[in-house]
């Protein structure tokens, strides 16, 4: 965030790491800062299209709303008091301190704080997550990071034996909408193939999840968000990293992922694959078949997509390998680190700016748009159909992910369900032309 | 005397002798009849302590810690020929923010309206003078302090310091903040101080507004916790600072400094350590040939 952004698409990184606690079962968040840091999380989660007020899924957030005489001599003991009190009256498990802007300008000595509290025998950890530091992505990636590496330090229930187990990062809970149903559906497609995913986060996260994270056989990395993460346990624990080329979208991008992992794990058998992917490939024909009708109205279409890292680069693939689309214009709103997709070189712009997004989108020519459902009035003014794929509220995170094969499906009825309109003769329009 | 009061800054580095400056400066006004508010703005809270005799003072902020609306009298003091003595304080080294502290002091000062209530004919802030964050800029920011001065020796840190104050009046007077009246030559001991300190307002455009020599009188003062004014009425030293006090609050005109760049200054301080050192050098040679 070196720049002021117009139409912003993500919150701060501590909205990020405040998101990321809060998807976590057992883990509190406890935001040190002033108060509206942790109100605006409440409401920067649910995204432009339902800005209406602090979601109930947030609410209470332990906060130690600072005010000016904090500012002036310190909040460290704000902060020692709002520990105590929350873990007075909230149920044990992990306490996760993020501390905000303010208080990392007068740099309070947080970790003395959360210091004091383990010797205590309590389980805290502090995240330095001020909002000046990044996107919500961000957020994510400190947050994780510093749970991923220091968790044997944290006084967890140890976690039970599960043979194949696999992290999953880079999904940032809320902030890429279809979160916890992608987990979901990559949990069935590991399992398909006798591993187990590590979700973290949503119901078959929590707790348990956290203190298994370093018996692992490997680290999935979907977002560039993830890797850090991963790299922290890879040098903590020694678990492997595998990085993925985003959402696998599609039974082919399945394989992919399947044979990566098979790799680095030797845990998975090909005969495992080959019957997982059958079935993926026969759901995925079955649903192209589905909508053939409606594709073929549709026709080729120059496509300009807007969305997440884990989402778009491999959204363009699918449009691109599968139905012979072209990509005009990627628009990655999380604006990673690191380099670029490769395949879609030129036409790769990073940026969280709703100007500059639109701007690229005009200038790309796409006759279809793939984006949030902020830009409907774009699309309409440009006369091209908008599939929304993001800005859709808390349904999405439940019946709306992109993974394998029914990812795929999914995306089609929604590139199918866009009216289209046709170019019949009707009277009216022989009568102008005339 | 006047319906409106002047509002003077005065800035400078640690330990250059600005609280003394600005206390004798107080003293030197209330001697004359004024009506005379010092604003301490150093974490510190030091800086009327020469004109209250020691006497316990609470800070601004520590009212503001206890969470309690103070009045006027319970963070201020009458010093010295009824000088109103106040300090901003701040945090402890180390924790918090003292620049914010700065800016909740002189904010909770207006909601007090002191000045409406105590209606002085001058208010000296002496302000913590590295002016390391916005916090510091606060009095010369618009209406507050008119002129700002600067106390400086011929240190060269003492001279950074003011190099930074004058780019910090530059950034705020084009809207509306302080302009600067000039620098004042404090602790003036070596032949060569007076040369330097005229050469560097010289290149920056500014003015020395009064040379103050190092004195056993301030020290002594200081000792028994007085001014100068108040403890050696008819010495030489306390001359000095009745005509510096007179200066300070006369209307003369002010203006917008030059500060040099960072090469610039470097420059210009390389030249006159070869002036300085060359000097000795000379002379020592000289000495060596008798």
């Amino acid at each position: 965030m070196a720049r002021p952004l117009v139409g912003f698409h993500d919150g701060c990184a501590l909205h990020g790491a405040l998101a990321t606690a809060a998807a976590i079962e057992g883990v509190t968040p406890l935001v040190h800062s002033t108060p509206g840091c942790a109100l605006r999380g409440a409401f920067s989660s649910t995204g432009a299209q339902n800005f209406r007020g602090a979601p109930i899924h947030l609410s209470p957030i332990s906060s130690t709303n600072l005010a000016e005489k904090h500012i002036v001599f310190g909040g460290a003991s704000r902060l020692r008091e709002q520990i105590k009190n929350t873990l007075s009256v909230l149920p044990r498990g992990l306490l996760v301190v993020i501390t905000g802007c303010p208080t990392e300008m007068i740099g309070d000595d947080v970790p003395a704080m959360v210091r004091e509290a383990v010797t205590q025998g309590e389980a805290v950890v502090d995240v330095g997550a001020a909002g000046f530091l990044g996107s919500a992505h961000r957020g994510y990636e400190r947050l994780v990071s510093v749970l991923a590496s220091r968790v044997g330090e944290l006084n967890l229930a140890p976690a039970s034996e599960a043979p194949g187990l696999v992290n999953i990062f880079g999904i940032v809970p809320r902030y890429d909408e279809t979160w916890a149903s992608d987990l979901d559906e990559i949990s069935r497609l590991l399992a398909g193939v006798g591993l187990t995913a590590n979700p973290i986060f949503g119901p078959g996260g929590g707790l348990s999840s956290l203190a298994a994270l370093p018996k692992a056989v490997a680290s999935l990395v979907l977002s560039p968000w993830g890797l850090a993460p991963a790299q922290a346990l890879q040098e903590k624990s020694g678990v492997a990293t595998v990085v993925a080329d985003g959402l696998p979208i599609g039974a082919d991008a399945v394989e992919k992922l399947l044979r990566q992992l098979a790799a680095a794990t030797g845990a998975v058998e090909e005969t495992a694959i080959e019957r997982l992917l059958s079935s993926e490939r026969r759901y995925e024909d079955f649903a192209l078949d589905e909508t053939l009708d409606a594709l073929s109205r549709l026709g080729r279409r120059r496509v300009a997509l807007v969305g997440n890292s884990l989402l778009a680069g491999s959204l363009a693939r699918f449009l691109v390998s599968t139905l012979g689309w072209e990509a005009s214009a990627l628009v990655l709103t999380d604006e990673p680190d690191g380099p670029l997709p490769t395949d879609l070189a030129g036409r790769v712009v990073a940026t969280a700016d709703g100007v500059e997004t639109a701007a690229a989108i005009r200038a790309s020519g796409a006759d279809f748009l793939i984006a949030g459902a902020r830009y409907g009035a774009l699309a309409a003014e440009l006369g091209i159909p908008l599939a929304a794929i993001a800005d859709l509220g808390g349904r999405a995170s439940l019946s709306g992910g992109f993974v394998g094969a029914r990812g795929a499906a999914r995306l089609l009825a929604a590139l199918t369900a866009t009216p289209v309109a046709p170019k019949l003769f009707t009277p009216q329009a022989a009568l102008a032309a005339r | 005397m006047s319906a409106k009061p002047k509002h003077i800054a005065i800035y400078g580095k640690g330990g250059i002798g600005k609280s003394t400056t600005t206390s004798n400066i107080s003293a030197a006004l209330a001697e004359s009849g004024f009506r005379v508010i010092q604003i301490g703005c150093d974490p510190k809270s030091d800086s009327t302590v020469i004109l209250r005799g020691g006497a316990e003072l609470p800070t601004v902020l520590d009212s503001l810690r206890d969470r309690s609306r103070p009045k006027l009298e319970d963070i201020s003091t009458l010093g010295f020929g009824g000088v109103l003595c106040i300090e901003a304080g701040g945090p402890v080294p180390g924790v918090g923010c003292a620049g914010r502290g700065i800016a909740a002091a002189v904010d909770l000062l207006e909601e007090l309206d002191v000045f409406g209530t105590f209606k002085p004919d001058y208010v000296l802030y002496d302000v913590l003078g590295d002016v390391v964050c916005g916090g510091f800029a606060v009095p010369i920011r618009d209406g507050i302090a008119e002129a700002a001065f600067v106390v400086a020796s011929s240190d060269f840190m003492a001279i950074f310091a003011a190099n930074n104050l004058f780019k910090a009046i530059d950034k705020y007077a084009a809207t509306g903040g302080a302009r600067l009246g000039g620098v004042i030559a404090n602790s003036l001991q070596t032949p060569y101080a007076r040369d330097l300190l005229d050469d560097f307002a010289a290149r920056t455009g500014t003015e020395i507004v009064g040379y103050v020599p190092r004195s056993q009188a301030v020290a002594q003062s200081e000792l028994y916790g007085q001014t100068v004014i108040e403890a050696q009425p008819y010495s030489e030293q306390a001359e000095i600072y009745r005509a510096l006090a007179r200066r300070v609050v006369g209307d003369h005109p002010t203006r917008l400094p030059k500060p040099l760049d960072g090469p610039d200054l470097k420059d210009w301080a390389k030249q006159w350590g070869d002036r300085i050192f060359g000097v000795e050098h000379g002379a020592k040679n000289s000495a060596a040939r008798l």
